[in-house]
């Protein structure tokens, strides 16, 4: 007889705790982690300026040539570890709304009235979103080089510097711009490919951001020479299947390129191909309907590599309510082997075409907190695994009416991805840092950013939102 | 004792054949529809269900009858009525206690009966009595099930339903959510009827496994085979069904026509909604919640 660990977590709302409770499994086990609880510090970086109220896009991280570089609010700027401010790299120019993209803006929520604004010549940034930030040694060339994609009204652009300098834009001939879309969120070293895809977009619900389905075929991109610009689809449109969707994620893991689709009724699907000189590659179905919790999982948020698995984060939005107000749905993480089996770590239990899954961890969705509806960043670093969530907390408490906020973001470590501790609870104390968006680490250190939602901590205090500015980023570093 | 399972779905959800299944695993013994729910005691459940007659009665009857006669003729059924009449002060948890002894203390009650689900609190006062049980949540789409309803009670010539069957769907199912939200670690877990019947073998055995009972070859042919308990008839003519009169007419499996259990579209015009209205906005996020489309 074959046992399984009894798990749970599986309500609706996705508050109860996971799996192997019957049998007393510890649900914060000791983890054997290079950062535990109390090893980060934030360092004395000021937000830099260009977070307006509401910024999307709001945070990706990245060490580059012993530089931490920060994509937020529609700048880029890079800061030495220990330096106390930041330097520019890039800032996106403002430009004039025009008619074609007047609609979008109006959709985005970027304007009221898009027909108005585009007769009155009102600006808006070129691009709303950056990130993220992946760092690639293209063919011929003798560096490494980053790139960062972005979101926008005129087509998603990839900006690309070469040195510690500036950013500029690169070409992006091969993918004409009605194929690359609006946002260009997606993008992956898989080798000696670059890829890039086109996901959903995001606009404002309410102060919180929700991505804006598509219902075009998904598409994936890839280069060898990114540099110059020489672009081809290495997936057929739709992967030949009829999949429609914006990728959110792409990944590199053990020889395969994977795809992440989002799908806002039946949840996410997860693609995976072995690249190769010809094109299109042959790309198969991995996790079909959001490994099988449906409408609660039409969204893969981060992903990350350890050891010999590829690490995924699903999720609903930052609400923790999806389409149609689908939900409440709490953050689920998963795993892929080498041979294209899944394992739920984090997560409701539930039977599937696939097996029965339980969370090995012992956690269910949102690492047993209901709040925690996103996992919005992964990050492998000095071999354990680190998650930051976005809490929906004090934004409930707020809603209620409560005296007093409370929750806030989370950080969770894992040496293997099945023992999990946290690092960082309810905001390190502060139930306005709602998410941690970014992450990452070199051999020296390991950052991470904390946003904060001012316009909450106003709103807490009887003031106007309009008094307290938009949002905040806090850079921690630890090890 | 084992824990009991409770399968909790709305009328016309497969719960007959999953139930029927589930109660032949030789560790288990599947209870016709007992209604045990439906109050605190024995009367309050009685006089509660007595008005949908056999429907409501005859389930608890014959499962009396087959603990204390060992058979469900006319004598069994006269004694099991003076039997709940002799006990109305009876506790749901005594009468459940009782019957645990009767089908013995190692046996997992598999029980389904709908009348669970028509509100939250018979739903809780089943996990009063027991903390521990294990509770399938079995769905079936909408639409299907709501057709299902109105031929059964076409059949049975009651005519046209006072309420429309999606909302009886929904209210189910919404109470199930909510009541699912205050079990403790692995004890909901939810299957779409149709995966399951589609491929019963595949999916017994997952079920096996959650519940931790044996999941070997024997156990699972054991449990494809509904036909052979004792309440899988049309039962004595006082107390008739005790469950879905179509499974009870013919218990046995057809395979080949449950691997063949289309789900139609969740858009689109329903047939029994006036002026081809569709299911609503909440029935459809809810049915999309349970992986139709």
């Amino acid at each position: 007889m074959v046992k399984t660990p009894k798990t749970a977590g599986g309500t609706a709302s996705g508050s109860s705790a996971g799996a192997g409770a019957r049998r007393g499994k510890a649900a914060k086990a000791p983890v054997d982690a290079p950062l535990a609880a109390g090893g980060l510090h934030p360092l004395p970086l000021a937000t830099p300026a260009g977070l307006a109220p509401g910024a999307l896009g709001s945070g990706a991280l990245a060490v580059f040539r012993g530089r931490l570089v920060l994509a937020a609010g529609g700048a880029l700027h890079a800061a030495a570890p220990d330096a106390r401010g930041w330097e520019p790299l890039f800032a996106t120019p403002w430009r004039m709304l025009t008619p074609n993209v007047a609609e979008t803006a109006e959709k985005l929520g970027f304007v009221e009235d898009g027909a108005a604004a585009a007769a009155m010549g009102v600006q808006v940034p070129q691009d709303y979103a950056l990130g993220p930030l992946v760092a690639f040694q293209g063919r011929g060339e003798r560096k490494e080089s980053l790139y960062c994609g972005t979101s926008s009204l005129w087509g998603g652009r990839l900006l690309r510097a070469t040195g510690p300098g500036r950013f500029a834009e690169a070409p992006l001939a091969g993918i004409a711009r009605e194929r690359r879309g609006e946002a260009l969120t997606a993008l992956a070293a898989a080798g000696d490919w670059l890829l890039a895809a086109p996901g959903p977009v995001l606009h404002l619900t309410e102060r919180r951001r929700a991505p804006l389905f598509s219902d075009r075929p998904a598409r994936v991109f890839g280069s060898r020479t990114p540099g110059v610009g020489h672009w081809q689809e290495v997936a057929l449109p739709g992967f030949g299947a009829g999949v429609a969707g914006g990728v959110t994620a792409l990944a590199f893991a053990h020889g395969h390129a994977y795809a992440a689709v989002a799908g806002p009724d039946r949840g996410f699907e997860l693609w995976r191909a072995a690249p190769r000189d010809e094109v299109p590659w042959d790309w198969t179905r991995v996790i079909d309907r959001g490994g099988h919790r449906y409408s609660h999982a039409p969204v893969v948020t981060a992903t990350a590599v350890l050891g010999d698995h590829l690490y995924l984060a699903a999720g609903i939005s930052e609400s923790g309510f999806g389409k149609d107000h689908a939900g409440p749905a709490a953050a689920e993480l998963l795993r892929v082997a080498p041979d294209g089996g899944w394992e739920l770590l984090v997560g409701r239990p539930r039977f599937s075409p696939d097996g029965l899954k339980v969370p090995l961890s012992g956690l269910g969705p949102g690492f047993g907190d209901g709040f925690n509806t996103l996992v919005q960043s992964l990050v492998a670093w000095r071999g354990a695994l680190y998650a930051g969530t976005r809490n929906a907390r004090a934004d409930y408490d707020l809603r209620k009416g409560a005296a007093e906020l409370a929750g806030g973001a989370a950080l969770w470590v894992s040496a293997d991805g099945v023992d999990w501790a946290p690092v960082v609870e309810n905001g390190a104390g502060n139930p306005a840092m709602t998410a941690i968006p970014a992450l990452a680490g070199d051999e020296a250190a390991f950052y991470a950013a904390g946003l904060t939602d001012l316009a909450m901590l106003a709103a807490a205090a009887g003031m106007a939102a309009e008094e307290a500015g938009g949002l905040e980023l806090e850079i921690w570093r630890g090890g | 004792m084992r824990e009991p399972l409770f399968i909790v779905a709305p009328p016309r959800s497969y719960t007959s054949v999953v139930g029927g299944m589930l109660g032949q695993h030789p560790q288990a013994y599947g209870l016709p529809e007992v209604n045990l729910s439906h109050g605190d005691t024995l009367g309050d459940m009685w006089d509660s269900v007595i008005v949908a007659a056999n429907f409501g009665t005859a389930g608890i009857l014959r499962l009396l009858a087959q603990i204390n006669d060992s058979r469900q003729d006319e004598a069994a059924v006269v004694r099991a009525r003076q039997w709940i009449l002799r006990r109305p002060h009876w506790s749901a948890k005594r009468v459940f206690a009782y019957i645990q002894d009767g089908v013995g203390p190692d046996r997992m009650m598999v029980e389904k009966s709908p009348r669970n689900t028509f509100n939250a609190d018979n739903l809780r006062r089943l996990h009063q009595v027991f903390p521990g049980a294990n509770f399938l949540h079995l769905t079936r789409h909408p639409r299907t099930q709501g057709k299902s309803v109105l031929d059964l009670m076409k059949s049975y010539g009651e005519g046209k339903p006072s309420t429309d069957p999606e909302k009886n769907w929904h209210r189910s199912q919404k109470n199930i959510l909510e009541f699912a939200r205050e079990l403790g670690p692995g004890q909901y877990m939810q299957i779409k009827g149709e995966m399951l019947l589609r491929d019963p073998k595949f999916y017994l055995r997952q079920i096996c496994q959650w519940l931790e009972i044996d999941d070997g070859d024997a156990a699972i042919e054991a449990m494809l085979h509904p036909e052979t308990s004792p309440f899988a008839n049309i039962g004595p003519p006082s107390a008739p069904f005790g469950n879905d009169p179509n499974f009870l007419l013919n218990p046995v499996l057809d395979f080949g026509r449950l691997a063949k259990i289309k789900e139609p579209p969740l858009e689109g015009p329903v047939e029994w909604k006036p002026d081809e209205g569709a299911l609503s906005l909440a029935t459809r996020r809810m049915a999309r919640q349970f992986g139709y489309a």
